[in-house]
């Protein structure tokens, strides 16, 4: 009988000491799961919430965005007093960099860590190459003649003639398309609308339309010209910078490279037939101011590295009443840029190529030219009723940054921090 | 002495044990068939949350750097079924113009234990699957590699090496990790895949669309 107890006893022991030891090992494992599903669920919760703040700071910088475009204090809330956006907050400060350009810089926070955007935009009530909802606009009459092509491409994708039927072409007067010429898209004009001798429209047609306000010319920064800037031939380079010439001279055969962001005050500029003009706007765009004479001749080259017409600007304030200016484009080249000529009278010669978007006084379109207009200019910002904005510059920022430039300092190298 | 017959303790016929042991059996491997086909049906359930999480980590961070990249910037300019991406962040705004920072790239490479030879080199069940890479400072000294995901499809799924759009997306023959552009919007479409204990292979495709943020 005793020898059965001390078993009865061990036997119980033996239950006691598996029960507990199973017990622990469950535990651990359910710890150990806990603990990976929590550690799971907090980096998910982070990353939710990371991207719940990017789009409210996206959504503030718009907003604010709006606000300068209509002529508004874009700055929203503050650190203090942070605007409630559901589930997170935000605020935006803005930073004027010259008269129509500003820094906006949105904070966003949920329930990690504020995510700080910036945008830089440009007014674009002078300087922007947008053209309303246009691509080629002639204040005045518009003539499309012999052959002469209007189409449309989008310089993100490249030119493609199948798919090239959404031009955009207006006037504040008479459209005239003649002998064969066609435009592939939509026209509207305050005036008539004509097409005859084999001449085509195959988008909407508007007559009778609301005038459109052309934009101003953009005000050109001030300097003291160089002289003439005069290349006989060869190759010259010229880096980014401010020029001002009398006179920014190509000669036949001559090639010049100049690299962005620059900007070109001229009072006459003259690209002679074979000469190329490179504009290297990898880096930032190329803007031409010329008062005097723009003239273009047969077999020039004008290339845009970006393919972007907006990174290629020429803003001729030219007026043809003073004897000796004239602006004329040469037939047989190729250009790729924006053409902002308000005041001038332009002819584009025979078998012109050209790429991006023109205003002019009046255009003439002649023989077998080929105007592309980049729809991708169209699709720029165009806010605050019919004040256009362009975005020059979108970026998160890191903490270091955000004080850097509160202090106008260099930033620490924290960039990994938003990875 | 007449002893009394022990009933209690007359044991089992052999039929009754042998009738036991059959049933005994019959319990044990249907037991053993249901705890092998939950475990492959676990397997399957875990190998395909990996590869969606490898997903959603890698195309969250496609998101996250591309997202302040120039469009001016890209290559190729219209990458339609292309497996690589090349491009610059914003960094900066100085005289007028954008400061573009160092060269980005995703590439999609043959992962190093199978090359592309159509065998399965390193014995996981897939024949020559790549790896999804983020190189940054591309081409300078500072030059930094970070493999996003292993696994990535040789073809992206649906698709056969056929000269043909099996898919119906619009691409032919398009790898497991392909770029297409849409006007501004660049699309990142990404197939993993993972063999599991039971042989059964495994595909899952996500795709995002991006906007790149500056010119």
């Amino acid at each position: 009988m005793k020898v059965n107890k001390k078993k009865s006893r061990q036997g119980g022991f033996v239950l006691l000491t598996s029960t507990l030891v199973v017990a622990l090992l469950l535990t651990g494992i359910g710890t150990t799961l806990f603990i990976r599903d929590t550690t799971e669920a907090v980096v998910q919760y982070r990353t939710d919430a990371n991207r719940v703040a990017l789009q409210i700071a996206e959504n503030a910088l718009n907003e604010a965005a709006t606000r300068f475009a209509a002529g508004l204090v874009p700055d929203m809330g503050s650190e203090q007093f942070p605007i409630d956006a559901g589930s997170g907050a935000f605020w935006v400060e803005s930073r004027s960099l010259d008269a129509d350009t500003v820094s906006l810089v949105a904070t966003a926070q949920t329930h990690g860590d504020p995510v700080l955007l910036e945008r830089i935009i440009r007014s674009g009530a002078a300087g922007s190459p947008v053209i309303g909802p246009y691509g080629i606009f002639a204040r005045d009459f518009l003539l499309i003649r012999d052959n002469g092509t209007i189409d449309s491409y989008d310089s993100n994708v490249g030119y493609s003639s199948s798919s090239a039927s959404d031009a955009s072409v207006g006037a504040n007067a008479d459209i005239t398309l003649t002998g064969g010429s066609t435009v592939k898209g939509s026209v509207s004009s305050t005036g008539n609308i004509s097409a005859s001798n084999g001449a085509s429209i195959s988008g909407d047609i508007e007559q009778g339309a609301a005038a459109f306000t052309v934009p101003e010319l953009p005000v050109p920064p001030t300097g003291t010209s160089s002289g003439t800037y005069q290349v006989p031939y060869g190759t010259r380079y010229l880096p980014p910078d401010t020029y001002h010439f009398d006179r920014f001279e190509l000669q036949g055969g001559s090639q010049v490279t100049l690299e962005g962001p620059a900007t070109v005050v001229v009072d006459d500029l003259w690209v002679a037939g074979g000469a190329q003009l490179h504009l290297d706007t990898s880096n930032g765009p190329v803007i031409f101011h010329v008062s005097g004479q723009f003239k273009v001749d047969n077999g020039t080259r004008v290339n845009n590295s970006s393919g972007n017409p907006a990174d290629a600007r020429f803003f001729i304030s030219t007026e043809n009443s003073v004897t000796g200016d004239e602006v004329i484009y040469g037939g047989g080249g190729i250009f790729e840029g924006f053409l902002f000529a308000p005041n001038s009278d332009l002819t584009v010669a025979n078998n012109t190529t050209f790429f991006g978007a023109i205003l002019a006084k009046s255009l003439t379109l002649a023989g077998f030219s080929h105007l592309h207009h980049d729809i991708r200019l169209s699709e720029l910002q165009n806010e605050g009723g019919g004040v256009t904005t362009e975005s020059l510059l979108w970026r998160q920022l890191s903490k270091s940054e955000k004080e850097a430039l509160d202090n106008g300092t260099h930033a620490v190298d924290d960039r990994e921090a938003i990875q | 002495m007449l002893r009394t017959p022990n009933v209690g303790r007359g044991g089992f016929s052999l039929f009754e044990v042998l009738i036991s042991i059959a049933l005994v059996a019959s319990l044990l491997t249907g037991v053993f068939h249901l705890g092998s086909s939950s475990q492959q049906v676990a397997d399957s359930s875990a190998k395909l949350a990996e590869i969606q999480s490898d997903l959603n980590v890698a195309l969250e961070r496609i998101r996250t750097v591309v997202r302040p990249a120039g469009r001016s910037t890209i290559t190729p300019a219209n990458p339609s079924g292309a497996s690589q991406i090349s491009f610059q962040e914003a960094i900066g705004f100085a005289n007028g113009g954008i400061e573009f920072g160092e060269l980005m790239q995703f590439a999609l490479r043959p992962e190093a234990a199978d090359p592309v030879d159509g065998m399965d080199n390193d014995g996981d069940g897939l024949i020559d699957e790549g790896e999804l890479v983020f190189i940054s400072g591309l081409g300078t000294p500072e030059e930094k590699q970070q493999i996003l995901c292993k696994g990535v499809s040789r073809l992206a799924q649906g698709e056969l090496p056929n000269g043909s759009d099996d898919n119906q997306n619009g691409l032919l023959d398009e790898p497991g990790f392909s770029i297409e552009q849409d006007g501004e919007v660049l699309i990142f479409r990404l197939t993993l895949e993972v063999v599991t204990d039971g042989g059964i292979l495994l595909q899952q495709t996500r795709e995002t669309a991006i906007r790149p943020r500056n010119p």
